[in-house]
């Protein structure tokens, strides 16, 4: 892959995911493009980057930014995380929300689902001090392809051994065909799925107590960052909870959030944070991208 | 931290091994249930990773004998087996399993169930 047809792929993902992807990273962009390629007949990423020229909104290029922005996920990621979200993280919001008795739970760029479901399990096993509470979890992401095998809730055997205590899989899985397992319908009642673009106001999704965005911001620019943190306050309730991945630096974070005490990536919204949106940017296209 | 890899697969018992040898735990090997709780009395381990049938006994049986055989110390048992159905994994964790690992694995799968286990 030359400089060129990199730059073409670097700035597709930017505009349309917002991810900086740095010339050290060529080799994973070459690597993650190639059997994309193959499947669509070309002979080298040159031809790959005119079939994303000719047809910009069409699948491949799509196809492209996908497998560019995929990352990593599994049940219960960081079990740390999860242990604050209910030993902390729950118990504050019940305290802050105890009028309206109403909890809602966004998992942003969820991929496959990993990170919903563990949430939705989570509130399951508090049932008892959420009782009479009514409970979302929301999961968004930009690939529609995940989200569909998000939506089934079907694992194959690796997905389901990472992360994920046997106990809790034989609590809330069911065998599914081919060696997968299905999470169980009552926790899948609990998550809702949908597309949605950091890059964007999210319009529809209602308003958050707790959002998790974890692993994500860390690739975008300063911008970037600051601005989807604007948009991710702009949805969260005055004392809402933001959850990042442990250890990410993102510009902006401390002119509107708070800390939380104690605990490492997560931060308070403070009731004055809370801003008008950004304007939405022009939907980008694989055309500005080549421009 | 002491493991024993109780399965009638060479195979499975060299992938286990390496994946727990580079985490610095000290292995030992036993084709069958008999030899394996042999080296359990003489060796007392903190793990055993244990397939859900052995040629001479099933590893519940397994499972079952083990608190005579551990100098009274029972270690974490995780089964890792092919068998993969549901009411296989639930009679193995009411019979006292930690965890319990289908086939097959890689080691992102191995790493999470030891550290599941509570094992490192």
């Amino acid at each position: 892959m030359n400089r060129e047809e990199f730059d073409f792929f670097a700035r597709l993902v930017k505009l349309r995911a917002g991810y900086v992807i740095g010339p050290d990273m060529a080799y994973v962009v070459e690597n993650r493009l190639a059997r994309l390629g193959q499947r669509n007949k070309c002979g080298d990423p040159g031809e790959l980057v005119d079939l994303v020229r000719r047809a910009p909104e069409g699948e491949v290029a799509s196809d492209v930014v996908d497998a560019l922005i995929a990352k990593d996920t599994y049940f219960f990621r960081h079990s740390e995380t999860f242990q604050s979200l209910r030993e902390a993280i729950i118990p504050r919001i019940q305290i802050q929300r105890t009028e309206r008795r109403s909890l809602r739970v966004w998992s942003a760029a969820c991929a496959t689902g990993q990170e919903a479901y563990s949430v939705a399990m989570i509130l399951d096993q508090m049932a008892v001090e959420l009782s009479g509470w009514t409970l979302e979890v929301v999961g968004t992401d930009l690939n529609r392809k995940l989200l569909e095998r998000a939506t089934g809730g079907i694992y194959n055997r690796f997905e389901v051994q990472r992360g994920l205590p046997v106990r809790m899989l034989l609590k809330y899985f069911g065998e599914a065909p081919d060696e997968h397992w299905q999470v169980n319908e009552p926790i899948r009642k609990m998550v809702r799925f949908g597309t949605a673009n950091l890059l964007k106001s999210p319009e529809g999704l209602g308003s958050f107590d707790i959002i998790l965005c974890r692993n994500v911001l860390g690739s975008f620019d300063a911008e970037g960052q600051a601005e989807t943190l604007d948009r991710l306050a702009a949805v969260m309730n005055d004392g809402g909870i933001l959850m990042l991945g442990q250890g990410e630096e993102i510009a902006g974070l401390a002119e509107r959030f708070l800390p939380f005490e104690g605990l490492d990536g997560v931060f308070v919204r403070p009731a004055a944070a809370r801003r008008a949106p950004t304007p939405p940017a022009a939907a980008p296209s694989a055309n500005q991208a080549s421009a | 931290m002491r493991c024993l890899i109780v399965d009638d697969s060479r195979v499975i018992r060299a992938v286990a091994r390496k994946i727990l040898e580079a985490r610095g735990y000290e292995v030992e090997e036993a084709e069958e249930g008999d030899e394996g709780l042999d080296a359990c009395e003489e060796w007392a381990p903190d793990l055993v990773l244990i397939e859900w049938q052995l040629p001479d006994m099933s590893g519940i049986e397994f499972l079952q004998q083990l608190p005579r055989y551990n100098k009274g110390k029972m270690p974490k048992v995780v089964f890792c087996s092919n068998e993969g159905s549901y009411a296989s994994i639930e009679a193995a964790v009411q019979a006292g399993a930690t965890e319990y690992i289908m086939k097959p694995f890689d080691s992102d799968v191995f790493a999470s169930k030891l550290e599941l286990a509570g094992l490192q």
